[in-house]
Formats: structure tokens, sequence, C-alpha cells
């Protein structure tokens, strides 16, 4: 069997995009209507890019379980579109959606789609260890307490320390957190914005030990909305366009949900067609957009991607490398850890205003190409480029 | 302590009968050979649909582990309490609970067996615990 080749490339741009007031949204108590959240993101996605509504022919909605695409079309005036998909809420689905977007534009299904992603999980008390946790119990887990996709991963991650000889050593995680959380801490948008140091993730409480309360995501409300375009079209947006420029997919599907190899096979797999046909290695990479939903996954992807070595990460990480200003600064908005839990989505809005050049106090240097990455059921990754 | 009592299906059903005489019990593949864990139909190697259930050692190592501080779910272990993976000599991974050891001794490689714990009229537990290697 030939093996396949990119799966995307080069002909698409992300032109605009929005993205709801986390911390604000945190602070307010009442119940969120997540459909009310897209359509704001959508009217400023729009306003962002210069592009009017009638331009739009292509919508992806993510997140459909809690709010309706019919809805959110009817209520935006979409009623004529050439492309319209909608997926599950679920962080996997993330890049896969917007990779299916890049592909629609580059067939010619659509020629402007606007990506919307809109949770009010924090104010409708999604639990991600409650029945949406089921999973399918087919190891018995639940009668033997494995609950929580973060129990899992904490479960793999203390075979990974001492694997890598560094058993008993908790305290080597806690760079993670407290580095994304200091990025929180310049991006007004963030939910969580004090500084956390390490004495006071050490003396915080266990969740699924050894991952603390600071190890896990947040959990809150709020939506993104992209609007991606044809690479011709997207010269005339209103602000600087972000290159869609390889995508790719690899599924990895474990009983026990972290693969033997801590996703090292997937992520070669996906650097062989997403970084290498377009010419790009670790080096290249201004920053690192990592699906951080447990702080390890930090750690499987830097090494699964060839930052380092694998084993290597949790030194690798240390002394500021992974924070703005450092090698590889990673999540710069504060992550999912610390800015918003949008299930990915923040994550690529981050990528996309560090690559126009408008990320405030939080802006990279010559920031000229981002890495995306998400290690789950589905792993996927996005490159994203600065246009010239 | 009170967990949540799996129902026996038409597929595990050996798997539970086989507990309840203090036996783990687990599927083989007649085509390849393999034993594999949690029960299906058809080997998942090789999809092959004549399976045969037979005794393992109930004896492996640990594979990774965790402990749980939080309760998800009211009908939970009281935490916090371990949930172990363990590696069976036979090959297959089990899920489960240890006793008998404390957190700093939980280690990859650990020798662990297999003993029985009955939670209901129907349903006697697997758990595991260290064991001289």
């Amino acid at each position: 069997m030939q093996s396949p080749r990119s799966q995307y490339r080069n002909s698409s741009a992300i032109v605009g995009m929005a993205q709801s007031d986390y911390g604000a949204l945190y602070r307010f108590s009442e119940p969120v209507s997540p459909g009310e959240l897209a359509r704001q993101t959508f009217v400023s996605a729009l306003s962002d890019a210069g592009i009017a509504r009638t331009a739009v022919d292509g919508l992806i909605v993510v997140g459909s379980e809690s709010y309706s695409y019919l809805t959110l079309a009817q209520e935006c005036g979409l009623g004529d579109l050439t492309f319209l998909a909608a997926y599950p809420r679920s962080g996997r689905m993330c890049s896969v959606a917007l990779g299916h977007a890049a592909m629609a534009l580059q067939a010619g299904l659509a020629s402007c789609i606007a990506l919307v992603y809109s949770t009010n999980q924090r104010s409708a008390g999604v639990g991600y260890g409650s029945d949406y946790d089921n999973g399918n119990g087919s190891m018995y887990d639940t009668t033997y307490g494995l609950i929580s996709p973060g129990a899992r991963y904490a479960l793999a991650y203390t075979r990974y320390m001492d694997l890598y000889g560094y058993h008993g050593r908790e305290d080597l995680l806690s760079e993670i957190p407290i580095t994304l959380r200091r990025h929180a801490t310049v991006n007004p948008r963030a939910v969580m914005k004090t500084e956390l140091s390490r004495d006071k993730y050490l003396s915080s409480r266990y969740i699924a030990r050894p991952l603390r309360i600071f190890d896990f995501c947040l959990v809150n409300d709020g939506s993104v909305c992209l609007v991606m375009t044809t690479e011709e079209r997207a010269r005339d947006a209103r602000n600087p366009a972000v290159q869609v420029a390889a995508w790719a997919e690899q599924s990895a599907i474990d009983e026990l949900l972290v693969p033997p190899d801590y996703w090292a096979k997937a992520c070669r797999d996906m650097a062989s067609r997403s970084l290498d046909p377009v010419g790009l290695g670790p080096d290249d990479i201004s920053t690192l957009l990592v699906y951080d939903n447990f702080s390890p996954s930090v750690l499987w992807a830097l090494e699964g991607f060839g930052f380092c070595e694998p084993g290597t990460a949790l030194t690798w990480i240390q002394g500021g490398r992974i924070a703005l200003g450092g090698a590889l600064p990673v999540n710069t908005s504060g992550g999912m850890l610390s800015e918003a839990f949008m299930q990915g989505w923040n994550l690529i809005a981050e990528g996309v205003s560090q690559l126009r050049g408008q990320a405030g106090a939080r802006q990279i240097r010559d920031c000229s190409v981002a890495l995306y990455c998400c290690l789950a059921y589905v792993a996927s990754t996005v490159v994203l480029r600065k246009v010239d | 302590m009170s967990r949540t009592v799996p129902e026996p299906t038409e597929v595990d059903a050996p798997f539970w009968s086989g507990a309840r005489r203090h036996e783990l019990v687990l599927p083989r593949c007649d085509t390849c050979g393999r034993w594999f864990f949690p029960p299906h139909r058809r080997c998942p190697n090789c999809l092959a649909a004549n399976v045969t259930w037979g005794r393992v050692s109930g004896r492996g190592d640990l594979y990774g582990w965790v402990e749980m501080h939080r309760a998800y779910r009211p009908f939970a272990l009281e935490v916090p309490y371990n949930v172990v993976v363990v590696r069976l000599d036979e090959g297959p991974l089990m899920i489960s609970n240890m006793t008998g050891v404390v957190w700093d001794e939980l280690r990859l490689g650990l020798p662990v067996g297999v003993y029985f714990e009955q939670i209901s009229d129907e349903i006697t537990l697997p758990l595991f615990a260290p064991i001289a290697s």
C-alpha cells in the first residue's frame, strides 16, 4: 500500500479570528447560551476579516451537542451554503475540522468557510469524570475506579516517569503549569492570571496522583470563530493572513487512551506528512501550540516532534526553554491550563495572533511558523505560517 | 467500599464465572494463539471468531498506576484509592486495584499476583497484590 501523501498543503489561509473574553465569562455566574456566544464570535470574526456575511459559503460547527448549527445558520443569515458540517464536542476534532475546511477550500467546495466552536460547559456543569466519560467500559474501568481522562493520563505518566528514571520527581512537571500560568498573566483574556509558584504547586491537591489540580485544564465557557478562505482571496483580508501550510491526522486508538509509545510513532508519521513536505523541521518552529489537556501532553508532543529525545522532556523544559523569550515558547496564551479550555481552538487562535504580530505583551519576535498538535485517540497537527 | 457492580454479558460471562471460582479466565484465539483482554467476540489481532476460554497464571507485573484523590461519582471507591494496570505474563493488560502496597512501592515491573474478592452474589472481582518474584 502506498503511504499517504501530505493530506493537505498550501492553498488556504485563516483570515478572520475572534474569541470570547474567557476571564469575564468565568466571573459571570448565570448560565450562558452557547448559541449566543457563537453568534458573537461569528460576527466579530467577519469584522476582523473584513468579509461580508454574504461571502460566507461554508460552515463548520463544533460542539454541536450543546447548540444547533441550524439555529446558528438561521440567526446568522447562513441559509445558502455549499459546504456544511457539524462535529461532536471533542478536542480531537479541532484540527480535524480545520483540515477538512482546508481540503474543502482546496477542492473548491466552498470559497469562504466559518468554523465555529462554542461551549457552555462550565455554566452547564459538564463534568469530564461524569457520564460524559463513560468510555467503552471495556476494561471494567468504572468498577475499578478508573474515571476521567485525567486518570488515564496520570496512569500513563507514572509508567513514563519510572521508565525514564524520574520516579518520585513530582516537582519537575510543575515547570509546565507554572510557565503557562506566567504566560496567562500577560493575557487580558485569560481565566487564570495569578502567578503560580513551585511551592504552591507542590502543596496543591492531587486529583489523580501524580497529577495535581494545576496539571488539569480548565473547564470554562466561551467561543472561538475562525474564517478561512483560499490563499488568493486571503490577500484582500483586513488583517494579515495566516497560511494553513500543512495538516495531518493519525489515529492511535488504544485501550488505555495513551498509547505505550506516548504517540511517538503517530507524531513521526504526522511530521512526515505535514512538516516534511513543506520543508520544515523542529528548528523552524517559532512556537508550539500543544493540546494541554493535562501537563504531560506537553512532554510527549516535544519528544514526538523531535524537539528533544524520548524520555528527556522533563529535563529539557526546565530553565525557561518553553517560556516566552525561551528557545521554544509553548502555549503563549496560557494554554488550556490557564487561558481557557476551548478544546484546542484557543490555541489555534493564539497561533493566529502570534503570526499576525498582534499578541501584544506576549508577542514572540519574528514569529513565522506555529505548530499545533493534539495527542489523543485521533492525533492531529496543523502547520500555520505567516504569509510574506 | 462501594463499587459499580459489572453486569456480565454474553461475551464476558466466562470471565465472571471463572472469577467466582477464584480463577482468572481469559479468551484465547484458536487461530493465532494470542490471549486477549477485554473479551471480544473476535480476536482483535487476526479477527478469527474461534475463541476458547482458558485459565491464565494470574501473575504479571505492574505497567502503570494512579492514585485517585477525587471521587467523580457517588458510587466510586473511597478516596484515595489506586488503580493499576497489570501486564499479565500471558500478554494482555488488565485494569485493577492493588492492595498490600504503599504509593512509593509502586514501581514499573513490580511482580504481582491475582486474588479475588466477592462484591455481590454474582460478581467476584480479580484484584492484585505484590508477590515474590
